[in-house]
């Protein structure tokens, strides 16, 4: 099952990029080959943005988020694919975002709950027990933005308040 | 006096009887355990789930399971250090601190 069908990133860059199109020639980070963030960038570039990965633009493998966002700071890359919450990191301190990932269109089964297949083929009951309580707490999650809040703020720990707001969001 | 002492003992012997089958409720939870492997509010349904103890409706007790409190990347294999995890915390604490670019 899927509890999230956007994916929550961007591609940002640095302020002397002014659009997509100036990406030609430079280096974007991504994630590991093959990873999610990998495959996004790349169906972004193509699909959404009109540039050939690995001609136009060079991709440049960091690694996740974590990792792609200083390379971002320091210049090794001139444009990171970011997720949730180094997106609203990079907006808050001044970075320009070239593309939201979920405003373009991108419906992608991002965040997945997956078992062995044989799981659900021996214990049917367990399977759809625990699906009806993952169900309970999607809607939860959608419907209780104060307890949804109170367990980010307990489980995100050291996370600013507005980046948590933004995060439910 | 008899019948009073009566009602005591089948009193007590019917709360046993409630303690007990609560008892082997709870007994009777499943576990289940779930991971996860990175920082992200996207668990927020989980996360919630496991709070609220949504599962012992259904007979479960799910649980949580993270390698480290906070999101590391797999992508260098020296992040399963704790030197590394460390590292990235102090990371996130710098870039959630830090002021707008120059």
């Amino acid at each position: 099952m899927t509890t999230m069908n956007q994916v929550n990133s961007a591609l940002f860059s640095r302020t002397d990029i002014k659009s997509a199109a100036e990406l030609r020639g430079k280096t974007i980070a991504t994630g590991r080959p093959g990873a999610f963030g990998d495959m996004m960038v790349r169906y972004v570039l193509r699909a959404k943005l009109g540039l050939v990965p690995d001609r136009d633009v060079k991709l440049l493998a960091i690694g996740e988020a974590q990792l792609a966002f200083p390379a971002l700071e320091r210049g090794i890359v001139q444009a990171a694919s970011l997720t949730i919450p180094f997106t609203l990191i990079a907006k808050k301190m001044g970075y320009r975002e070239l593309i939201d990932y979920d405003k373009a269109g991108v419906v992608y089964p991002y965040n997945t709950v997956t078992t062995l297949r044989q799981t659900p083929a021996k214990n049917p009951e367990l399977t759809e027990k625990f699906l009806k309580t993952m169900i309970e707490g999607i809607h939860l999650a959608k419907t209780d933005k104060e307890k949804s809040l109170a367990v980010l703020k307990k489980y995100m720990k050291g996370t600013p308040d507005d980046i948590l707001e933004e995060t439910y969001q | 006096m008899t019948l009073i002492r009566s009602l005591i003992i089948f009193s007590i012997g019917c709360a046993s009887l409630c303690f007990t089958s609560f008892g082997f409720a709870a007994a009777t939870l499943e576990p289940v355990t779930v991971g996860y492997s990175t920082f992200s509010g996207a668990y927020l349904p989980l996360w919630i789930a496991v709070e609220d103890r949504l599962g012992r409706k259904y007979g479960l007790e799910l649980n949580r399971s993270m390698p480290a409190e906070y999101g590391r990347s797999s992508f260098s294999p020296a992040a399963k250090s704790r030197s590394s995890w460390r590292a990235e915390r102090v990371l996130l604490h710098r870039i959630f601190s830090a002021s707008k670019i120059k």
